[in-house]
């Protein structure tokens, strides 16, 4: 075997090849750092790399394995976290040059559950500054770029975490998703991508975007490792106030299930939007799919889906605000334009709007949770488009010229306002090459039958095991 | 989509002193123009029926 094929094992599999000691943290930790100084200088997709501690602690993890004290499935796999989790002792700059210099003195919950899984934390990565935008451009740090076409986005908020793991420079990433931030790169760079229920993962020691929907999850190359990831970090949180003590189920266990007799819906508000044809069709071809795998398909209305997203950028747009008011006045001139506009956007919604809008979310919420009385899953497009090209303001969706935002955020914005748990797979490619995304969505709490349906088609397709044409 | 709802240049510009924002004019134009397309947006819960939704639970997420 060739230590550069190390890279490209999902960590399912190189788990088992560490757990056998075949393979040593130490060898893949290596592997992958020389992958990175390759990589990096096309994708960007690191702010911080941290190359002697990754060393030293896949050491560590080579000689307690050695020693019979295998922690578990995440023992020796190597880690990127979204620039936004707090480490002790690394920098965190939520992608703003004005944090170039802050280093937590704590670790975010998330950190510290990866670290205790034997995980090895090789950087922090890029991301869209503050985690405010779904391209994954940023001027202070650089633009994170797509493995599949370098000249197209990687998407955003966390798009290094996306490049990353696209490109083998990392097994597995953490991103976050306040409107789509985890499962719009995850689409466009051909990933699997779990926003979790809200409260399911806790939030402590993450920079704040939006309090309210703001959620924390794995991006990974399959589904079996967003299983094993959220095994991991799955667990109530008393630091973080929106942390749910709910029952941890062992997410691997359902992967084994098939999907007969599930009843996957499908709103048919999803195509009223605009939508490009090729990923239409590769959608529709996807929920056929999971028809033939067993389960029954059902078109269903969504009541205030269309509503949804002016929803939740309004409640976005007032909660960053607030939360970034005191920098604005102190730092204005130095933070990324269009990230400065929108904050500023912000003041303009009244306290009236914000909790008007508040409280049809929460009308949104039980009209969403009546679904799941008919359904036991929803199915459709993550991104109605696949990666455009770096800079555009705006884009054709099918024949309607949209803002690049509500574009790129029109089919994720939904499950951060209501917080029910959604997944993104590959489901083809376009002509020119790009990754198409299928989202599959549950009732709160229920990411187990998200990830068992999401298994299920990946395991009936090859979608996933497609390459990015960049060197080996 | 509260379609009917606008901002006025007037209004903006005196709310933007009321904020302090920078009164640079290309920069204020820009705002302008962002917020004017996104100001129905904000009023999107306007006109709404949310009579059953009981006010104290606004602020609170479910955890169900």
């Amino acid at each position: 075997m060739d230590s550069k094929d190390f890279c490209y094992f999902s960590a399912g599999e190189l788990s088992r090849l560490i757990r056998k000691r075949e393979i040593s943290p130490v060898e893949v930790v290596k592997a992958h750092l020389v992958r990175v100084e390759a990589l990096e200088p096309a994708l960007n997709s690191f702010i911080t790399l941290l190359p002697e501690q990754a060393t030293q602690e896949a050491r560590v993890a080579e000689h307690e394995i050695q020693s019979g004290q295998y922690r578990g499935p995440l023992h020796g796999i190597p880690v990127g976290l979204k620039d936004l989790f707090y480490v002790k002792g690394v920098p965190n700059t939520s992608g703003s040059k004005i944090f170039d210099h802050f280093i937590p003195d704590y670790d975010s919950t998330l950190a510290l559950k990866l670290r205790e899984a034997g995980a090895i934390l090789l950087g922090k990565l890029n991301l869209h500054q503050f985690a405010y935008g779904p391209t994954g451009e940023n001027p202070d740090y650089g633009n994170m770029h797509n493995p599949w076409n370098l000249e197209r986005i990687a998407g955003g908020s966390s798009g290094g975490s996306a490049s990353a793991t696209a490109s083998d420079q990392c097994t597995f990433a953490m991103g976050t998703d306040t409107g789509g931030s985890i499962r719009i790169p995850s689409a466009l760079c051909g990933l699997v991508g779990l926003k979790p229920t809200y409260g399911r993962l806790s939030r402590y020691g993450m920079t704040v975007l939006s309090w309210s929907q703001d959620h924390a999850g794995p991006m990974t190359r399959t589904v079996e490792d967003c299983a094993l990831v959220m095994n991991a970090v799955a667990a109530y949180d008393p630091r973080d106030p929106s942390s749910a003590n709910k029952s941890i189920p062992d997410f691997t266990q359902s992967l084994a299930e098939n999907i007969k007799g599930l009843r996957v819906g499908v709103p048919r508000e999803f195509f009223e939007d605009p939508i490009d044809s090729e990923v239409e069709s590769y959608v529709h071809s996807a929920i056929e799919r999971l028809g033939k795998l067993g389960a029954t398909i059902h078109e269903i209305s969504w009541p205030m889906y269309h509503e949804s997203k002016a929803i939740s950028s309004t409640v976005q747009m007032a909660e960053a605000t607030a939360y970034h008011s005191q920098l604005m006045k102190q730092h204005s001139a130095e933070l990324d334009p269009k990230v400065r506009l929108r904050l500023e956007a912000g003041f303009f919604i009244s306290a009236v709007d914000y909790l008007q809008a508040q409280r049809a979310r929460r009308l949104f919420y039980q009209k969403s949770y009546d679904l799941f009385k008919k359904v036991d899953l929803l199915a459709g497009p993550t991104v109605p488009i696949t990666a455009c090209n770096i800079g555009m303001g705006e884009v054709h969706v099918g024949n309607t010229l949209l803002g690049v935002i509500p574009a790129l955020t029109q089919y994720t914005r939904p499950y951060n306002l209501n917080g029910f748990p959604a997944i993104t797979v590959p489901c083809g490619f376009s002509k020119n090459g790009l990754p198409v995304g299928f989202q599959v969505a549950g009732k709160p709490f229920d990411e187990a039958m998200v990830l068992r349906a999401a298994f299920a088609y990946e395991q009936a397709t090859e979608w996933h095991q497609r390459r990015p044409p960049i060197p080996k | 989509m509260e379609k009917g709802i606008r901002l006025d240049k007037e209004t903006f510009l005196s709310m933007t002193k009321l904020l302090k924002l920078d009164e640079e004019d290309s920069h204020l134009e820009e705002l302008f123009t962002y917020v004017e397309k996104l100001f129905p947006n904000f009023k999107v819960a306007e006109g709404m029926d949310l009579k059953e939704i009981e006010p104290m639970l606004t602020l609170i997420f479910p955890k169900e």
